[in-house]
């Protein structure tokens, strides 16, 4: 447990300048997003009222209220997020590759820990998972002040003040911010399954190497179609025979065999077939 | 332990925004929508242990809400969870008691039918690629006797399938060993009609395909006829009629507004006894225009909105007689406003003898509660929207349902 | 283990790399306590052995045994690695290396760490990427003598190293830092190292040719470690 803790605080240690870098750009990004934003409100606002001679009640009905909605769906906005994700999904590759590239080749230090090898994949794991919901709460703090930046440059009567969530419900952001704490668990819990499969399908590549790469999506393919075992042979076999309730049961016990099945193989592959 | 505090801060900075976040959300309830209801005159106690369920709509978000005691009741929100695993209310007993015989069925209330001994349901099948049954045009019969817990399910090929591109089952209702099914046949040249199908459950087929109502096809010189069926369809209970409205419109030119509009010029309601299989109209020339009409038990209440006040018309359809016409209070809605609803229908209820309505009006909707039997009006109030529009038109509520507190 | 002496066993082991089978079924012993030297020519598999031995690489047969029992991954405190290449972050400074090994590794003598490093006239504040090949070449064996281990196992350790690197290396060999380890080298030049050695093990196309130990052959047949090597090869 320790040796994985210190494991956990040196994955962490070696992505950090780079996620630090990721925080920073996002934040600007989504300040930037918001002042564009509303400040490109305010000056439609005063083109119409001053302009075109519309009373302000009038521009309000017409025009709709500010909201975060549309700071949230702007492009600036939508883009730091789509950056970090695949920051993110890039890392969960490189976490592995990086420890063969160059001359200097860190992964005979690792597989020569005195610890199990399977701590190595968690560690990996649980630094990835400690990233992403870092990210999270980043999001969730630029709410905040992106909403106070937002009351600052338009004022009460033209926007609307909504809670987090009913800007983040409806649109790509309740996948990032699930509604509600089971959403989040079930959500990040798919997402906990995702990696742990890549993860094994990596070393699949780094056990056999060409070979491997086949193995490896081969592997990727035949889990992604065990989870959906549930629902392809309920639908095209069973004629939609399963209540939604029973299907949705089903389809967490595939996803925890499916995780199981990931940590198992990636285990025995660390153990037996790994290769510096 | 100095080597550790990079990831313990973003550990601690982690746990406590998003567990607070998730936290605070589990007990938060929405803003959107809220309403009040604010009373006019009459008794508040009417409002008591009463819910109102609605709709409402904005930027195409669906929000459903619900109104207690005046008030609009605190909704959590709701994971994904519960929508998946939702069904319609009507159905949970029967998932208790006969969950198997809901499998692999259109959980729609109008198709399903419940009484003490029976559950009955109907489908009609087009093609059907993914059940491996490749027929088309088939009617889906299952029957379930409770005592015995057995089944009787059958499959009937449709007369002329081809005539009609899609058949919708409007409602299903058992009786004397016959399963009867009223649906809406929609044909490819526009044309409507109200079929009634009857099923000999024993026979195990079609013995009765009789026509209802027709409506007419395309418009002629801006002219046609069109009908609805204005039963209770989310009830599996038994009912012995269906209601239907035929509506003659004519398109005209409004003047003010250069809009086309479509002006009713006469209706006519109608009802359909499923015992007899006989459709028979009401003469109602005497309450005059008939607008809405809704169907309580065997009583049928002709709407009629004349100036400020909200006629209705209770009909007997067992005697066949007229009742009272009774009045209420109920603002007429101006052509004028913004509000978007005023073109919906009113919406009206009755339960345990009393009629609820609701009306949308300038500023939000009246709600009315009358006596039917004295013709009194018990409470008449205002529905108010309490949040903040962020669209004024893409901004609509629907109320479905009113029902006791459970 | 046989005779209750401490030794690393290597039985019947192959590998193969795609078609080509590389080992063909090697087998030999180290001793603890015993300089052993795996000699053949560049790629015959001294390497692979190794590797295997530290199960850095499966084998497809055969069996290997550390004072009797198979690779866990306790040994890891109790035989160590020293590759061709460093086997630290190149950003790292030698003193983070340090740390890094003293916080997974009970067995890190960071008094001998030091000693060594004095020793090798190198300062804890070089960043890795930075140093010279020989000065990297030193570090990396540094890592693993640092280490209480009872068997050493060296790649390579004199290859592409300057004169004066490689006779503070071999220095190291003699002094009190070997003692009573089991080491197993290997090289591809003899000349170095042949005074320091205990045990020779030639590998020649996927097997043992020969196994010996260098004192024995001195003294009975009168033969340098060179003499024999010709005499097998020659077969």
């Amino acid at each position: 447990m320790n040796r994985y803790l210190k494991l956990v605080n040196f994955e962490f240690n070696r992505f950090f300048k780079l996620y630090i870098v990721l925080v920073i750009v996002t934040i600007i990004m989504q300040i930037f997003a918001v002042i564009v934003e509303s400040r490109g409100y305010m000056r439609e606002a005063k083109n119409v009222i001053y302009g075109d001679m519309m009373s302000k009640a009038d521009f309000i009905k017409n025009y709709e209220a500010f909201t975060m909605q549309r700071v949230v769906q702007s492009n600036w906005f939508y883009w730091s997020i789509a950056l970090c994700v695949v920051v993110l999904l890039i890392y969960v590759f490189f976490i592995w590759y990086r420890d063969w590239l160059g001359k200097n080749s860190f992964i005979y230090r690792l597989l020569m820990l005195p610890t199990a090898r399977l701590n190595l994949y968690f560690a990996k794991a649980t630094a990835i998972l400690i990233f992403v919901f870092g990210l999270v709460a980043l999001q969730l703090l630029l709410f905040l002040i992106e909403m106070q930046i937002m009351k600052w440059i338009v004022p009460a009567e033209f926007r609307v003040d909504l809670p987090i969530k009913e800007y983040t419900d409806f649109n790509y952001l309740s996948v990032i911010l699930p509604g509600s704490l089971i959403d989040f668990l079930l959500f990040y819990g798919m997402g906990i399954v995702a990696v742990c499969v890549t993860f094994t399908a990596i070393l699949l590549e780094r056990c056999y190497l060409l070979k491997g790469i086949i193995f490896g999506i081969s592997y990727g393919l035949v889990s992604v179609g065990f989870f959906l075992m549930p629902l392809l042979i309920d639908t095209f076999v069973l004629n939609n025979y399963f209540f939604p309730v029973e299907l949705f049961v089903m389809e967490v016990i595939a996803g925890i065999i499916v995780l199981i099945g990931a940590v198992w193989i990636g285990n025995y592959l660390l153990k037996y077939k790994i290769r510096v | 332990m100095k080597k550790y505090w990079k990831i313990i801060v973003v550990l601690i900075i982690t746990v406590i925004t998003v567990g607070t976040y998730y936290i605070r959300s589990s007990f938060a309830s929405r803003t959107v929508p809220e309403f009040e209801v604010k009373k006019i005159s009459g008794d508040e106690k009417e409002l008591q242990d009463l819910v109102i369920h609605g709709d409402y709509n904005v930027n195409d978000i669906h929000y459903s809400f619900k109104i207690l005691n005046g008030k609009t009741m605190n909704v959590n929100y709701d994971s994904i969870i519960s929508e998946i695993v939702e069904l319609p209310s009507q159905f949970e007993t029967i998932m208790k008691e006969y969950k198997n015989f809901l499998r692999q069925k259109v959980l729609n209330p109008g198709n399903f039918y419940e009484d003490k001994a029976w559950l009955a349901y109907a489908e009609y099948q087009i093609e059907n690629t993914f059940s491996g049954m490749t027929n088309k045009n088939e009617f889906l019969i299952e029957v379930l006797d409770k005592k015995t817990n057995e089944t009787v399910a059958f499959e009937v090929a449709m007369p002329d399938g081809e005539n009609y591109y899609t058949i919708n089952i409007n409602d299903v209702q058992l009786m004397n060993g016959k399963v009867k099914v009223l649906t809406n046949n929609y044909s490819e040249d526009s044309s409507e009609e109200a079929h009634l199908y009857v099923f000999d459950i024993k026979e195990k087929k079609l013995i009765r395909d009789d026509v209802i109502l027709k409506s007419s096809k395309e418009a002629e010189n801006g002219n046609w006829t069109s009908f609805s069926i204005n039963n209770d369809s989310l009830s599996l209970k038994p009912s012995e009629y269906a209601l239907f409205l035929l509506q003659r419109v004519q398109e005209e030119m409004n003047e003010n507004t250069k809009e086309v509009e479509a002006k009713i010029l006469a209706s006519e309601c109608y009802v359909y006894n499923f015992e007899k299989e006989i459709l028979e109209k009401i003469n109602h020339e005497e309450s005059g225009m008939v607008e809405a009409a809704s169907l309580h038990n065997s009583t049928v209440f002709l709407q009629n909105q004349i100036d400020n006040r909200l006629e209705v018309v209770p009909y007997d359809i067992e005697t066949g007689t007229w009742r009272e016409k009774i009045l209420f209070n109920v603002p007429q809605t101006s052509e004028n406003t913004d509000n978007d609803d005023l073109h919906a229908e009113p919406f009206i209820t009755v339960l345990n003898g009393k009629i609820y309505i609701i009306n949308a009006i300038d500023d939000g909707y009246s709600l009315f509660i009358g006596d039917l039997s004295t013709g009194q009006s018990l409470y008449e109030g205002k529905i108010v929207a309490k949040h903040k529009k962020i669209n004024q038109y893409n901004d609509k509520t629907y109320f479905k349902l009113i029902e006791p507190k459970s | 283990m046989q005779g209750g002496i401490p030794m690393i066993e290597v039985k019947n082991v192959t590998k193969k790399f795609g078609r080509k089978e590389v080992l063909k079924g090697v087998s030999f012993t180290a001793e603890k306590g015993q300089i052993t030297c795996l000699i053949g020519i560049n790629g015959v598999g001294k390497t692979t052995i190794m590797q295997a031995i530290m199960s850095l690489i499966p084998i497809n047969s055969g069996e290997i045994f550390i004072d009797g029992s198979k690779l866990t991954k306790d040994s890891y405190e109790k035989i160590t690695f020293i590759p061709d290449t460093i086997t630290m972050l190149p950003q790292m400074r030698i003193g983070d290396a340090f740390t890094f090994m003293a916080d997974f590794y009970q067995s890190w003598n960071q008094k001998r760490a030091e000693e060594l490093l004095e020793f090798f006239k190198l300062e804890e504040t070089e960043r890795i990427s930075e140093l010279s090949k020989g000065n990297t070449a030193k570090v990396n064996i540094l890592l693993g003598l640092a280490l209480d281990v009872d068997y050493l196992l060296m790649d390579e350790p004199f290859s592409g190293i300057d004169i004066f690197s490689r006779e503070e290396i071999a220095n190291v060999f003699t002094s009190h830092l070997i003692e009573d380890r089991g080491v197993i080298i290997t090289t591809h030049e003899i000349n170095d190292i042949e005074h320091l050695i205990d045990k020779v093990v030639l590998i020649d196309n996927g097997i043992v040719l020969k196994e010996f130990h260098v004192e024995e052959v001195r003294e009975k047949e009168g033969k340098s470690v060179i003499d024999v090597m010709r005499e097998v090869y020659e077969k």
